[in-house]
C-alpha cells in the first residue's frame, strides 16, 4: 500500500516535471528527452503485470492531459509496459535478482553493460512509439529512428542524473 | 465457444495491451486530424477542460503578474507625462496649443481591471473593479494603451459601469492626425466590434485610408491625441455632401483586461465657464 502511494506520488511529480519543465525546454530538433520512463525501471519485478499495464495507461494519460499531446504518451507508456513485461519474463533473470535482494534491476545487480542495455532498449521502444505517433507518417521513419536514438541517449543521461540525485548511498 | 474463451483468457494481457494502444492511437488520430474542429465544437470535453485549466493557471501564474506590471508601468508613465505637461502625441500639442495652455492637459490616471465586458449587444457595457472609494465618478473617460474604451456612467463603492465605445449612445468628435482636422461624429453602427463609423466629414477634406484617428481637444473626458484607430474605408454619404468613414479600432474589446480611468483635473473649471456662458446667454 505504502509502495503504491510512493509510486503514485513519483508518477505525479514526473508527469508535472515532463509537462511543465522538460517539454518547455527547447533542446533542438532531434533531442527530446522523456525522463519520466525512469519510473518503469524502479518498478518491482514482482508487480502484477495487469496492474502495471493499467497504471502505465493512466500515467501516460495524465502526462497527455498535462502536456496536450493527446494519446502519444499513453501509447508509448502502454508499449513500454508491454515490452518491459516481455523483457522481464524472457530475458531478465528475475529469480537471481530476487535472490540478491533486489526488487528491480540496478547497475550493481548485473553490471553496467547489462543495466544500460536493459534500460536503453526499453527506452528506445518507448521513444520509437512516441515519435511514430508524433510524426504519424510512414515516410518519416528515418527522422523517427534518429530522434528516438538521440532522445534515448538524452533520456538515459537525464534519468541517471535523477537516479543519482534520489540515491541514498 | 469454450475454446474461444480460453484463448481470450490466455491472451488477455496482449488483448488489453492492444485495446489500450488502440485507444491511444485513436486519440492521436482524432486530435491530429480534427483538433481544430474539436476545440471549436466541444465545450464539455475533458481535454478541453484540462486545456482551460492549464491556460487559466498559466494566466494566473504568469501573464496576470506581467499584465499588472505593464499596466502599472503604463500608469506611472502617463502620470509622469502629465506632470511634465506633455501629451502622448507631441505633434498634436505643437499644432494646437501653445505652452501657456499646457495646464489644460492636466489629467490623472487610475488603473482598473475589467471584470465583465460584452461586445455582442447593441449597447455594450463594461464593469471595472474601481468605484467611488477609488475616486471614480461618472463622466470620466476610460482608456487602454491602444485607444479609448468608453465613459464611466455609474459607480458604486467598489465598481463602475462603463459605457463602451461599442454602444449606440456613444458619440465623439474625432481628430484626423495627418490632416489636422477635427470634424464629424464617431459612433458605433453595431455589428463588427472592431470597427466604428465616422459620419458628417466634409467631402472636400483629404481623408485617406490608413490615417490615424485620435481624440480631439473638444473632449473634456479624454486627453487630446489619444489613439482611437485608423481609417479603413471611405464612402460617400447618400446626399453626396459628406463622406462616411469606417475606422478600425485600436482596442481589441474581446481581449480587454486592464484599463486606465482618466480624471480631468480641470473639469470643474471648464464646467463653471460653460455654466457662466449659458447664464449670460439666458440673460440676453
Amino acid at each position: 500500500m505504502i509502495e503504491a502511494l510512493k509510486y503514485s506520488i513519483a508518477a505525479i511529480l514526473l508527469a508535472f516535471l515532463q509537462a511543465y519543465l522538460i517539454q518547455e525546454i527547447n533542446m533542438g530538433v532531434w533531442l527530446k528527452p522523456l525522463p519520466y520512463v525512469y519510473l518503469f525501471f524502479v518498478l518491482n519485478v514482482q508487480s502484477n503485470r495487469f496492474i502495471v499495464l493499467a497504471s502505465a495507461f493512466v500515467f501516460g494519460f495524465l502526462i497527455d492531459l498535462l502536456s496536450g499531446s493527446f494519446g502519444m504518451h499513453t501509447g508509448a507508456c502502454v508499449s513500454l509496459a508491454f515490452a518491459k513485461d516481455l523483457y522481464d519474463r524472457k530475458a531478465l533473470d528475475t529469480d537471481s535478482l530476487l535472490l540478491q535482494g533486489d526488487a528491480y534491476l540496478t547497475p550493481q545487480s548485473k553490471g553496467w553493460p547489462s543495466y544500460l542495455s536493459y534500460v536503453g532498449s526499453l527506452t528506445f521502444v518507448h521513444h520509437v512509439v512516441f515519435f511514430s505517433l508524433d510524426y504519424f507518417k510512414a515516410s518519416a521513419w528515418g527522422s523517427i529512428l534518429l530522434t528516438s536514438l538521440i532522445s534515448t541517449a538524452g533520456t538515459i543521461g537525464l534519468f541517471l542524473l535523477l537516479r543519482a540525485s534520489f540515491s541514498t548511498k | 465457444m469454450r475454446i474461444l474463451f480460453r484463448w481470450i483468457r490466455k491472451q488477455s494481457y496482449l488483448l488489453l495491451t492492444i485495446l489500450l494502444l488502440g485507444f491511444s492511437v485513436n486519440q492521436v488520430m482524432r486530435f491530429h486530424l480534427y483538433q481544430h474542429s474539436f476545440y471549436v465544437q466541444s465545450s464539455l470535453g475533458l481535454y478541453r477542460q484540462m486545456d482551460e485549466w492549464k491556460s487559466n493557471s498559466d494566466y494566473y501564474f504568469g501573464l496576470r503578474a506581467e499584465n499588472e506590471q505593464l499596466a502599472r508601468e503604463n500608469l506611472r508613465l502617463r502620470n509622469l507625462l502629465e506632470q511634465f505637461g506633455a501629451s502622448p502625441d507631441s505633434t498634436f500639442l505643437q499644432s494646437h496649443y501653445d505652452s501657456a495652455h499646457h495646464k489644460a492637459l492636466n489629467y490623472r490616471y487610475r488603473q482598473a481591471k475589467v471584470i465583465r465586458s460584452n461586445t455582442r449587444l447593441r449597447n455594450n457595457i463594461l464593469i471595472i473593479d474601481k468605484g467611488q472609494n477609488d475616486g471614480i465618478r461618472p463622466n470620466m473617460g476610460v482608456i487602454a494603451p491602444n485607444g479609448i474604451v468608453g465613459i464611466v456612467i455609474e459607480t458604486s463603492a467598489h465598481y463602475s459601469l462603463v459605457m463602451s465605445v461599442l454602444n449606440s449612445k456613444f458619440e465623439l468628435t474625432p481628430y484626423f492626425k495627418e490632416v489636422q482636422l477635427q470634424q464629424g461624429v464617431l459612433a458605433w453602427p453595431g455589428g463588427d466590434p472592431s470597427r466604428v463609423r465616422v459620419m458628417e466629414v466634409n467631402k472636400a477634406e483629404r481623408i485617406r485610408k490608413g490615417m490615424h484617428v485620435q481624440t480631439s481637444y473638444y473632449s473634456t473626458l479624454f486627453p487630446p491625441g489619444l489613439p482611437i484607430g485608423r481609417v479603413s474605408q471611405i464612402r460617400e454619404s447618400a446626399d453626396n455632401t459628406y463622406v462616411e468613414l469606417d475606422v478600425a479600432l485600436g482596442v481589441d474589446f474581446e481581449r480587454l483586461r486592464y484599463v486606465s480611468i482618466v480624471e480631468n483635473l480641470m473639469e470643474k473649471e471648464e464646467t463653471q465657464l460653460m455654466q457662466a456662458h449659458q447664464e449670460m446667454q439666458n440673460h440676453d
